[in-house]
Parts: structure tokens; C-alpha cells; sequence
């Protein structure tokens, strides 16, 4: 469009500032955990780019209700090498996998949220995602913040120990 | 067909897994595409189920259209029934799956499993979600019940109709055995909800069934009288009143003593006592399920002394019943599953309380009315943490409780009076658990309106629009309708001081 590209650095560089610096306080607890995405918002794949290399997150699995390759080629590409991708779902078979993996954090649709939950996993809504704006810089750190909030919330709730049974 | 983006009741194959849901140790095989896995989430997020529903879809995709969909269903069967080991497989089809007419009771029986298994067909363009679990629990319950070994005591009985996701269920079951076991009586089993297969083998083993929601249990009832020749209650058990005559009905098929029976409702004396005048009148529209919806009536007008001025249903099996109640209140019964014509006769009754479902509570919000749900479709707010039945002596304390609290009480409303010119209690400050601060300006809309009054039409004079803002605020919507409608009758073009006593005279008589 004949924009000089000094131009377009010079506009995106503030905001590319503000986000990185944004990120920052999420990357330092998101950095090295592991995510398992199964299949849900047809998000998946953007969204796993987007933790592996903004946050350093582990991919397990990145599971998609539907794959189009070709639409999706740019996105794939910059996922790392040998990033586990499934397509549809056998729930019960990749709920297997979930269980073996033990993720940190688990993106899953919100039939499967509770259950995991209750098996001691932590869990991210897909829902909440795509209700969320989430896209540009300014909102970066708000998606980053949608993922720590699960972890941060377990590392806070405390509810004592059961009381030991007397000679026990 | 009608389309809609709200309803009262789910397609059948719902009611199917709230059936399934409900009981333990069987499995539901449901053909179905992958998006009526959404189905799932009304368990585990509305009802914060720990578990997914004992559900395995077929989840066929439209490329698999062309091919054998058939054994697709037979493959999801056989892998179901190898990873939950259940005791029984119920089987059947999802609305867009009935369409391909696989026969997924036919196809499951053919792959030869070691277990029974029970196919229902539910038709999903004519029935819906209750008429589902009436007919799958009714299936399941013929597939099943064995005649007893020798004739049950009198003194048993089996409890019918809870299942997964039903209003209040979970707490009904625990107050109504405890009612139950409190007589002498003893609860064979209770489905539904927590029974296996094997227990529904046992059902023959009582003298008589406690029927606590007609609309799912009603038709294994009559299914059971036939065959054991059980008899069946016919009271339910919601408020004071119908409670005393379920014990009385119960202690007559069990051969007890009614009468030694502890009462331990507080209903009674917190509706007498002075503090309850207020509630005298209160004008109330009630829409639920039907048996819900007759129960409420009942309690709000003889328990409560509410005006009952508008009654309705969804359930359009139960829909005669509904209509009897109704005309026992001069009133016709709505029968509908169009929460759009709720809302406008809602808003034509100029109520003062909405006793609803959750889509009543969402109306009422809108129209700035208090409210409380009483029956199905449920919210998630509608499973408390805390114990909070609708039956039984300890559930008329909470329908006390629930809806009497969203009213303003009768000396409130005098302080409220008194205090009206106060800086905190003026009538356009917010209540003060919203934080200080003004109202925003009060629509029309918000004002139970008569729409045959034009507001704007009739003129008011500075004394009498200042003689009307001395009236507390919740009853001068009502007083400047009664006026106009007056003024409008003896065709009065200027409202005087005057003309405002004549009307509250004229309607006081």
C-alpha cells in the first residue's frame, strides 16, 4: 500500500511496548507450565501459538473441533516443532490423555470443566474466550490473564485439613 | 415448527439424560451429531455435577452421512458398554439423529452385549423434555420391575419421579423420606434418581408409590398400579396445607396413625402474626411446570393470602389440571411454552410478585417486579449449597422465607413514609445496599401500567401533582392510575386535589 515501513514501526512500536510490558507480571507464572487443549471454540490453534511463544507455556496437546489446514497454514507454522494436534473428538479416549498428561491447566468446553475440576485439575473455559475481547495489543495481557487467574485462584483457596481421628 | 432462542422445556432425549443422569449404573447410548454434546453442560455447570453425565454420543459429522452411520452407533455401543461397565444400556436417538432413522435399539440389541438393554424412542418434533423422562423412566421401569416375592408390608412404599437437574429434587427426597421414615413407613426405593437398574427390579417390593412429580413420574405410576396393583398419591407435598393432607393420604395406604405425625412448619404463625398483614392482597402471577405452578397457588392464596391474579403452565400434558386450579381463582389458565406471551400477560396483570421459573425471574427483572422461582427451568442459583426444599413442613419455612423476602415489608413501608423528605430514605435515593446515591428516572414501563390510560392525555394541576408526590412512591404508580381512570370515567379534564380524594373515596368502596 506504498506505507513506508519505517512508518508502520514507528505507529506499532508503542503499543507493542505497552503489551509486552503487560505481559510481563502473567509470563512470570505462566512461563514453563503445561497446557491441554481440547477441542471446543475453534480457537485452539492461535491460542496455543500465542502461549508457547509469548509465555512460554508447554503445548501437550492441541485439540480442534475442525481443521482446515490451508486456512490455517500461517498459524501452524508458527507452532513449534511437533506440537500434538488432533482434529474432532473421541471425548473419552482424549480424556484419557488428559488424565495420563496431567496439565496444568486444561482449556476444555464447559461440560468437561467441572468434571476435571473435581479430579484436582485446573481448568480455562473455552466459552470465556471467545466472549472475551481478547485480540490486539491492548488486550494481550487480559487473554494471559484469563489463563493465570485458574492457578492463581487454586494456589489461594485453603479450606484447613480434615481433623486426624484421636490414636490415629 | 416455531423457532425459538428460549425454552421452557429441552427435546425429549434431555429428559432421557435426566433420567439417566440421575440413576447409577446405567449407561445412555445416544445417536446424536457432535453439537447435542452441549447437553452435557447443563449437568455439570448447572448443577455443578462432579461427573459427566453416564452419556456416550455417537457424534456423527455430515461426512459421515454418506456412510454407515449404522454401525458407527454400534461401535459407540460396544466401546461404552467396555469402558463404564454398566449395569444396563439405555439406548435411543437425539432429534437430528431420529431424522436417519437408524433404529438404535434394534442396531444394539443386534451387537449381542451381556447386558439389558432398553431402547426408547422419543419423538422430538411433537414431545419435549418432560414427556422424555416420562416415557424413558417408564420404559426402564417396565423393562425391570419383578413382581414381588410375597406381598410387601403395608407400612413400604417407593418414592417417584426425582431426577438429575430437577427443581429442588435433591432436598424434596431427603425431606419427604425423612417425613416418610418418621411415620414408620418404610422407602423401598427412590427413582429415578439414585437407583440402579437393580434397584427398579425391587419396585414391586412396596405397598404403595409416593408419585413426587407427576409430570416424570406419573405414567410409571399408573404402569405399576396395573401391574402390582400399587396404589399411588396423588397429593404433592408443597406448603402446610397440602402437606398435612399428603400425611393423611400416606397413613391411610400405610394403615398408620396419622395424627402422631410433629408438625414443624413455621408457616403457619409467621402468616398470622401482625407483621404478615401487608402480605394481604398482594396480587401474584405464578407460571411454572403444573404441578409447581397449582402448588404455588394454593400457598399464596390460602398460606399467604396473596391474590392469585394470573396462573400458567408450559406443561401442556398436565394442562387440565392447571385449568381447574385456574378457575378456582376466576382466572384462565395460560398454557403456553412462549415466554413472550408470559411477559405480556405478566405485564397485564399490574402484579406485585412473580412466582415463576427462571425465565419469569428474568421478565420480572425487566419489569422491575420482585420475584421468586418456584419451579423448572432452573439456574444455577437454583441449587443451594444450603438445604432448601420445596416440600414438606421444612419447605413451606423456605417458601416462606423465599417469597415474602423479595417484598418490602408492611412497617418499612411506613418508615419509608415517614422518612420520605430524609436525605438517606427519600424515595429516589437507591436501597441503600446499592450504595447512595439517586434512582435512575423510574420508566413507564417499569410501572405495572394499565394501557388503557394515556398518562400524558390528562392534565394534572401543580396542587394535586404535589398532593401525589406525597403519596409513598410504591403505591403512587397505582394511585395516579386510579385517578386518571376516574377523572377519564366522569370525564373530568383537570386534575384537582379534589378529584385525587374523590378517586381514592370512590375506590375504597
Amino acid at each position: 500500500m506504498g506505507v513506508a515501513p519505517e512508518r508502520i514501526r514507528d505507529a506499532l512500536d508503542m503499543p507493542q511496548t505497552r503489551a509486552r510490558l503487560a505481559l510481563q507480571r502473567c509470563q512470570s507464572e505462566l512461563a514453563g507450565r503445561s497446557v491441554f487443549f481440547m477441542p471446543d471454540s475453534q480457537l485452539e490453534i492461535p491460542l496455543a501459538r500465542f502461549l508457547h511463544n509469548e509465555l512460554g507455556m508447554t503445548l501437550l496437546e492441541v485439540g480442534t473441533p475442525f481443521l482446515h489446514r490451508a486456512h490455517m497454514m500461517p498459524e501452524l507454522e508458527a507452532l513449534p516443532s511437533g506440537t500434538f494436534l488432533s482434529e474432532g473428538q473421541h471425548v473419552d479416549r482424549q480424556l484419557d490423555r488428559v488424565r495420563a498428561a496431567r496439565p496444568d491447566i486444561t482449556v476444555c468446553g464447559l461440560g468437561l470443566a467441572n468434571p476435571l475440576e473435581s479430579e484436582g485439575m485446573t481448568t480455562k473455559w473455552a466459552i470465556e474466550l471467545v466472549f472475551t475481547p481478547i485480540q490486539g495489543y491492548d488486550q494481550a495481557a487480559d487473554l494471559a490473564e484469563l489463563f493465570a487467574r485458574p492457578l492463581r485462584r487454586k494456589d489461594k483457596l485453603d479450606f484447613g485439613r480434615p481433623p486426624v481421628a484421636v490414636g490415629a | 415448527m416455531q423457532l425459538s432462542f428460549w425454552t421452557y422445556e429441552g427435546p425429549p432425549h434431555v429428559g432421557a439424560m435426566r433420567v439417566a443422569t440421575g440413576m447409577r449404573g446405567l449407561h445412555y447410548v445416544l445417536h446424536a451429531p457432535q453439537g447435542d454434546t452441549y447437553a452435557d453442560l447443563l449437568f455439570t455447570m448447572i448443577e455443578r455435577n462432579t461427573a459427566r453425565p453416564p452419556v456416550t454420543y455417537t457424534t456423527f459429522q455430515a461426512r459421515d452421512l454418506g456412510a454407515d452411520t449404522a454401525d458407527l452407533f454400534k461401535e459407540a455401543a460396544r466401546d461404552a458398554y467396555e469402558r463404564f461397565r454398566p449395569e444396563a444400556l439405555l439406548v435411543g436417538a437425539s432429534c437430528t439423529a431420529e431424522l436417519l432413522q437408524d433404529d438404535p435399539g434394534g442396531l444394539a440389541r443386534a451387537i449381542n452385549l451381556p447386558i439389558p438393554v432398553v431402547g426408547v424412542e422419543l419423538p422430538a418434533y411433537q414431545k419435549k423434555e418432560n414427556w422424555g423422562a416420562a416415557e424413558t423412566f417408564y420404559q426402564l421401569v417396565r423393562a425391570f420391575a419383578r413382581a414381588p416375592q410375597s406381598p410387601p408390608e403395608r407400612a413400604s412404599c417407593n418414592i417417584l419421579g426425582p431426577t438429575a437437574l430437577g427443581f429442588r429434587h435433591r432436598d424434596d427426597v431427603r425431606e419427604i423420606v425423612g417425613l416418610l421414615e418418621g411415620m414408620g413407613i418404610r422407602v423401598n426405593v427412590v427413582a429415578p434418581a439414585s437407583a440402579a437398574p437393580s434397584d427398579l427390579t425391587r419396585l414391586g417390593d412396596a405397598h404403595f408409590n409416593v408419585v413426587l412429580y407427576p409430570e416424570i413420574g406419573g405414567v410409571a405410576a399408573a404402569f405399576l398400579k396395573r401391574q402390582f396393583r400399587q396404589e399411588a398419591t396423588k397429593t404433592v407435598p408443597i406448603g402446610v396445607g397440602a402437606t398435612r393432607e399428603f400425611i393423611a393420604e400416606v397413613a391411610a395406604l400405610a394403615g398408620l396413625d396419622a395424627s402422631a405425625v410433629a408438625e414443624a412448619s413455621r408457616l403457619p404463625w409467621y402468616s398470622r402474626s401482625v407483621d404478615s398483614t401487608y402480605l394481604t392482597g398482594k396480587r401474584v402471577f405464578i407460571f411454572g411446570d403444573a404441578t409447581h405452578a397449582v402448588a404455588a397457588a394454593r400457598v399464596a392464596s390460602r398460606e399467604l393470602g396473596f391474590t392469585v391474579v394470573g396462573l400458567g403452565t408450559y406443561s401442556r400434558e398436565q394442562a387440565r389440571d392447571v385449568r381447574e386450579a385456574a378457575a378456582q381463582y376466576g382466572l384462565e389458565a395460560l398454557i403456553t411454552d412462549d415466554y413472550l406471551e408470559v411477559e405480556a400477560a405478566i405485564e397485564a396483570a399490574a402484579c406485585e410478585l412473580v412466582l415463576g421459573t427462571q425465565m419469569e425471574r428474568n421478565i420480572a427483572k425487566r419489569l422491575g417486579l420482585p420475584c421468586a422461582v418456584i419451579s423448572a427451568p432452573v439456574h444455577v442459583q437454583d441449587f443451594p449449597a444450603r438445604y432448601s426444599p420445596q416440600m414438606g413442613f421444612e419447605g413451606a419455612n423456605v417458601i416462606f422465607d423465599t417469597w415474602v423476602h423479595p417484598l418490602m415489608m408492611g412497617l418499612e413501608e411506613h418508615l419509608l413514609a415517614m422518612f420520605r423528605e430524609d436525605r438517606e430514605f427519600n424515595d429516589e435515593a437507591k436501597p441503600s445496599h446499592l450504595g447512595s446515591g439517586k434512582l435512575p428516572e423510574q420508566s413507564a414501563a417499569a410501572m405495572p401500567a394499565n394501557s388503557d390510560i394515556l398518562v400524558e392525555a390528562l392534565g394534572w394541576n401543580a396542587q394535586a401533582e404535589a398532593e401525589l408526590k406525597k403519596i409513598p412512591f410504591f403505591v403512587r404508580g397505582k394511585a395516579r392510575r386510579n385517578t386518571e381512570k376516574y377523572a377519564a370515567m366522569k370525564g373530568i379534564g383537570t386534575i384537582t386535589v379534589e378529584t385525587l380524594y374523590d378517586a381514592k373515596a370512590h375506590y375504597a368502596r
